[in-house]
This record gives C-alpha cells, sequence and structure tokens, in this order.
C-alpha cells in the first residue's frame, strides 16, 4: 500500500467561478452551463446531481479542460490549487495535467478501455506518456491499487476489455485515474449500468480510497442516493444551473430549492405506497429549450412568482430561489 | 500457461484459419503465387525455349498447359508472368494504403475544414473511371517501368479506401476509450497510431487485398488491350496474344493458352477473397480466441 502524506499542502482544493460553457449550434451559441460558482474543498467528497441534460458532465468535464468541439467556455475560470486556472492552459500543458494530477473515469468507463489490448499494455502506454521513468514501479503501484480493489491484479493486467465484467472494469478505469498519484479524482456516473451489490462495492472503494490517498473529489450523477452514500458536500444542478448546494445531510435532511424537494420526493421508499413518491411535473429543458432569460426552472415550479420570469435568482445561502429568499428573509 | 502477446497473436491466427478450411486453402494459394513471384523466374532461362515445330502441343507432362505460338511452354510462362504482375498490384496496394489510411484518418480525426478538402479530393478520384484514364495515361506517359505504374495505378484507387478508413475513424473517435485516453492525457500521436490505427486496421486490410486484385485487373487488361508494350512476361501479354494472334476465341487448339493466364488470375482472386475472409478474426481478439 503506498502511503501518501496526509498533509493539507498536497490536497488540491477546486474554486470554480462564474463559469459559463456555451455549444455552438444552428440556433446560436446555447450554454450548457451558465454562470456556475462552486467550490471543491480540499479533502473532501463532493456529489453533483441533476437530470440528463441538465449540464452536470459538462461542468466535471471543464476540470480536465476537456469540453469538446463545438463547445467552449465562453467566461469564468476554474482554478485548481497546484496547478492554476484550467481554462487557461494550453493544450501541451493540459496533457502532462490529465491523468497525472487530475484522475478523470468517464462516463460508462466500462466502454473506456481499447478493445485490442490488454490492461497492463495501456498501463505502460499511459506510463510513456507521461514520461514514467520507472514502468515497473508504475506495474507494482497498479497492482496494489488493483488488489485494493478486490481484484486479482495479475490476471487483470493480462486481460482484454471483454474478458472483465462491468465492475471490474469501472475499477481498472478508478485504477488507470489514480495510478499516477492524482488528487483530485472526477467520476462521472460511476455507478450507472452497474447492478446494486457491485454499486455499493464501487462506492465502498471510492469512500475508501479517497480516505487513504487523501484525494480531493467530484461525483457526478443523477442518483440522489449514490450521493447520500459517499458525498460530504453536494450540488444540484438544473438547466445549466446549480440551483443548491451545501453539507449533503442538511440538504437531504431538509431541501430548500423547490427543485431539489421535488427530486427527493420522487424517491419511491421501500415500504408504504407506492404513490407517496410524487414524480416532477414536466420535463427537463433540453439545451435549445432552456429559458435564457428569469429562472431556469419556472415552468416546472410550484412556488412561481412574477419575477421569476424576468430576473435569474442569485445564489444566496447556498440556494437560488427568490420565492426561498423571500419566505426566509421573513 | 501463460502466452506473451505476439504468441497469443500467432495463436489466434492459427485458430481463425483452422476455423474454416478454405481459409487455409487461401493462404496456401496466396502462399504458392508469391513463391512463383520470388523464385519463378530462377527457374527458367530469359529467354524461354521455344520449338516452332511444336505449336500448340496436346496436353502431356512435358507441356501441362500446352504451348503458344512458337512452341513455349504456357505453364513457363505463367509462373515467369507471375512477379511483374504481383510486383505492380502490390507496389500499387502499399501507395494506396499509405495515402488512403493517412487521408482517412486525417480527415476523420481532425474533421473541420480538412476533412471537407480531402474528402471532396477522394470523391473526384472516385468518380474518375479508373480504367479509360489509365488508357489515356499511357499515351501521354511510358508505363514500361513497373514503379510508374504501380505510382498512378495507387494513386487513382485510394479514394475508397480513405473513405472507409474515415467513416470508421468518425464512429472510433466518439467511443469512450478514445474519450479516456485523452482524459488521461495521451498526446494526439498516441492516440491516432496507437489506439486508433490498430482498430482500423481490419478494414485497411480487407479494403487494401480487395483493390490489389483491383490493380491486377486493371494491368492485365492494359496489356490485353495492347496499350502497353507487349515485350515483357505477363499475363495480359499472354491474353493478348491468345486472342489477336493465335485466334484462341475461334480455334480450340489455342484453347489452353488463353485459359491459362485467365486460370492464374482466377485463381489468385479466390486466394485473396478467402484470406480477407479471416482478417476480422485475426485482427479482433474477441473473435480471435473463441
Amino acid at each position: 500500500m503506498s502511503i501518501v502524506e496526509l498533509s493539507t499542502e498536497t490536497l488540491p482544493g477546486v474554486a470554480i467561478s462564474g463559469l459559463t460553457i456555451a455549444y455552438r449550434t444552428d440556433a446560436g451559441e446555447l450554454a450548457a452551463v451558465s454562470d456556475i460558482t462552486l467550490g471543491l474543498p480540499a479533502g473532501t467528497i463532493t456529489g453533483l446531481v441533476g437530470e440528463s441534460g441538465s449540464g452536470k458532465s459538462t461542468l466535471a468535464l471543464s476540470l480536465l479542460g476537456a469540453v469538446q468541439k463545438p463547445g467552449r467556455v465562453t467566461a469564468g475560470s476554474v482554478v485548481i490549487d497546484g496547478i492554476g486556472d484550467i481554462t487557461k492552459l494550453d493544450e501541451h500543458a493540459l496533457q502532462s495535467v490529465r491523468g497525472a494530477q487530475i484522475g478523470y473515469v468517464f462516463q460508462a468507463a466500462q466502454n473506456s478501455l481499447n478493445p485490442l489490448k490488454t490492461v497492463g499494455k495501456q498501463l505502460l502506454d499511459l506510463g510513456r506518456s507521461h514520461r514514467v521513468k520507472d514502468l515497473r514501479g508504475l506495474l507494482r503501484e497498479a497492482k496494489v491499487l488493483l488488489s485494493r480493489m478486490g481484484l486479482a491484479a495479475e490476471r487483470v493486467l493480462d486481460s482484454y476489455q471483454h474478458e472483465l465484467s462491468g465492475g471490474m472494469r469501472q475499477r481498472v478505469g478508478i485504477m488507470f485515474a489514480l495510478v499516477l498519484n492524482a488528487h483530485l479524482l472526477v467520476l462521472d456516473e460511476p455507478t450507472t449500468a452497474l447492478d446494486m451489490i457491485t454499486q455499493a462495492n464501487i462506492l465502498q472503494i471510492v469512500r475508501d480510497v479517497h480516505a487513504e490517498r487523501g484525494l480531493t473529489t467530484l461525483i457526478v450523477t443523477h442518483d440522489v442516493g449514490v450521493v447520500a452514500e459517499v458525498a460530504d458536500r453536494m450540488a444540484v444542478m438544473y438547466g445549466g444551473r446549480v440551483v443548491e448546494h451545501g453539507q449533503t445531510m442538511e440538504i437531504l435532511g431538509a431541501p430548500r430549492h423547490p427543485y431539489t424537494r421535488g427530486l427527493i420526493s420522487a424517491i419511491p421508499r421501500l415500504t408504504g405506497p407506492v404513490d407517496a413518491a410524487k414524480p416532477l411535473p414536466g420535463t427537463p429543458p433540453t439545451l435549445g429549450t432552456i429559458p435564457r432569460t428569469g429562472c431556469v426552472f419556472r415552468q416546472r415550479c410550484p412556488l412561481r412568482m412574477e419575477i421569476c420570469d424576468t430576473v435569474a435568482p442569485a445564489m444566496i445561502g447556498g440556494v437560488a430561489c427568490h420565492a426561498v429568499n423571500e419566505t426566509e428573509q421573513l | 500457461m501463460r502466452l506473451s502477446v505476439r504468441q497469443r497473436f500467432w495463436r489466434g491466427v492459427w485458430v481463425a484459419l483452422k476455423r474454416r478450411p478454405s481459409r487455409i486453402l487461401g493462404v496456401i494459394i496466396m502462399a504458392l503465387f508469391v513463391f512463383m513471384a520470388i523464385a519463378g523466374p530462377w527457374f527458367y532461362p530469359d529467354r524461354l525455349p521455344y520449338n516452332v515445330d511444336n505449336m500448340y502441343a496436346p496436353i502431356s507432362w512435358d507441356h501441362p498447359l500446352s504451348t503458344d505460338f512458337e512452341g513455349v511452354d504456357v505453364l513457363a510462362l505463367v509462373i515467369t508472368g507471375t512477379r511483374g504482375v504481383l510486383l505492380v498490384a502490390v507496389a500499387a496496394g502499399l501507395v494506396t494504403m499509405l495515402v488512403g489510411t493517412a487521408a482517412g484518418l486525417y480527415a476523420g480525426y481532425r474533421r473541420g475544414a480538412a476533412d471537407s478538402v480531402l474528402m471532396r479530393i477522394a470523391d473526384f478520384a472516385l468518380t474518375i473511371p479508373g480504367f479509360p484514364l489509365l488508357i489515356v495515361l499511357t499515351t501521354a506517359m511510358n508505363f514500361g517501368a513497373w514503379w510508374k505504374m504501380a505510382l498512378v495505378l495507387g494513386l487513382i484507387g485510394w479514394g475508397g479506401l480513405a473513405r472507409a478508413v474515415r467513416s470508421q475513424t468518425l464512429s472510433l473517435r466518439e467511443r469512450g476509450f478514445i474519450e479516456a485516453a485523452r482524459g488521461l492525457g495521451l498526446p494526439t500521436r498516441h492516440i491516432v497510431t496507437k489506439e486508433l490505427l490498430p482498430n482500423v486496421a481490419p478494414f485497411i486490410a480487407t479494403n487494401l487485398l480487395m483493390a490489389v486484385t483491383g490493380y491486377i485487373y486493371a494491368q492485365v487488361g492494359l496489356y490485353f488491350l495492347g496499350v502497353l508494350p507487349l515485350d515483357t512476361s505477363n499475363w495480359g501479354v499472354m491474353l493478348n496474344a491468345a486472342v489477336f494472334q493465335s485466334g484462341a476465341l475461334i480455334s480450340p487448339d489455342a484453347l489452353p493458352y488463353l485459359l491459362a493466364p485467365l486460370g492464374a488470375i482466377l485463381l489468385l482472386t479466390l486466394g485473396v477473397v478467402l484470406i480477407v475472409d479471416a482478417l476480422e478474426e485475426i485482427f479482433n481478439p474477441r473473435l480471435r480466441e473463441g
């Protein structure tokens, strides 16, 4: 087991401020992420939840500086301690940072392995690309990580993608993200398409590895249950904006934003009548139908007011909602 | 027992071949032709022995495929003609492979303006009717040297391969493992040559082998039509002489002289097709081991 010094200097925090990412489409430049300000405190696990198309993957990719064309960062910055503003780095600098300082486990990590190469071969490719001198040491580190996650390291390194199960591939993805000793870990939908037991396993691993290696972790998911399970802090996204963020336990215990409330009351319980779970009325906006002015959630909001049509609510005390602010100020 | 990656590959090749005996036949046919091309001319003198008293000899052990209009053994002509045919076809194939793969990979991975320009050129190369163009070119250029012919054939035929490689690249570049490679900070050169290229390889190989058979037809066709100088040994030269000098179409005596080179072309094409069938299984580790 590699011993990672738990000094605060090595823990990178992330400060996202005023970040706007727009995609150029036939209908003009449309913002998938607008004016997001969010901090990932060093050493914490932050959960980012939202429906499909809410911009959470785009936001996560911006931590890598890997927003794909035709998308681009139009405003704001992503400052990572020890690296600087990632939106200002050139492609060459980004390549050396990716994998080495920022570990990223992609959505559908089950498909993140080259089908024609064994895992070990891909590991060596990674090492050579990052000019690792000690490739034996890299292999040793990979074996430690794989064994730590309950895999037979020798066999996994010798396997092709199709010889591994979904949960194993997910763990191999985490190994790739961490093997170069990254301290910022981003997991995009780490439990999607896995069975419940494997999901629980993966989350346990994420939690353990996070603690042992002293990471700053961001988990992107649409599953509030995942966040409740592992995250210290959470942020809720809707229509490209963060509508509420704060301590996970506080938000789940007493959600304030009407969207967060809707999300949580839509979760079916194990016991009791099935229709106790209330689905949110309406459908989430797509990139083209996100309202340009006013509150993005107003069309589905039970607390809609006049001001919501014209003025986008500011983030005050961890929640961006006119109605909530009004009642809380009283 | 653990096998190295290379050992695994060759075992996979053997498994893929064994699965259908026709593939082994394909390999044997190709090996035969390659052997004839390399070693064939060593077995015969530069000027093949002729005997004008023994024209169109009946089929016998001495002349298993009869003789031509001056009493030269037809089998010897087929064997000594192989080198010229294969040399041009393989060299043209290499030109096609280099140009087509480079253009297809670059266009598919970069997209944008470079893609548009390269693909318009490829479309242009595809729409020109190749064979008539070749006939026109023979009047302007001297195709006597094999490499000139190979260069022209290869440069006319790269459009199809470029298109196939590009569409495959466009599909692959969106796949998870390419995205992951970018996310892990692997340089672009590595992604294109080490991640994309091996996955496109079966398409390149398949398209290439089919292109090579096309080059064999084109080249033999040019000799047959007599638009190229007939002073070399080539199956096309044989066909030309059989039809236009020996009248093989009306005289049954000369029929073996006509059928021998035709049979050689047919057999070679068959060999290529049978091997192409095995390629996908050889390149894909998932199919390889089963």
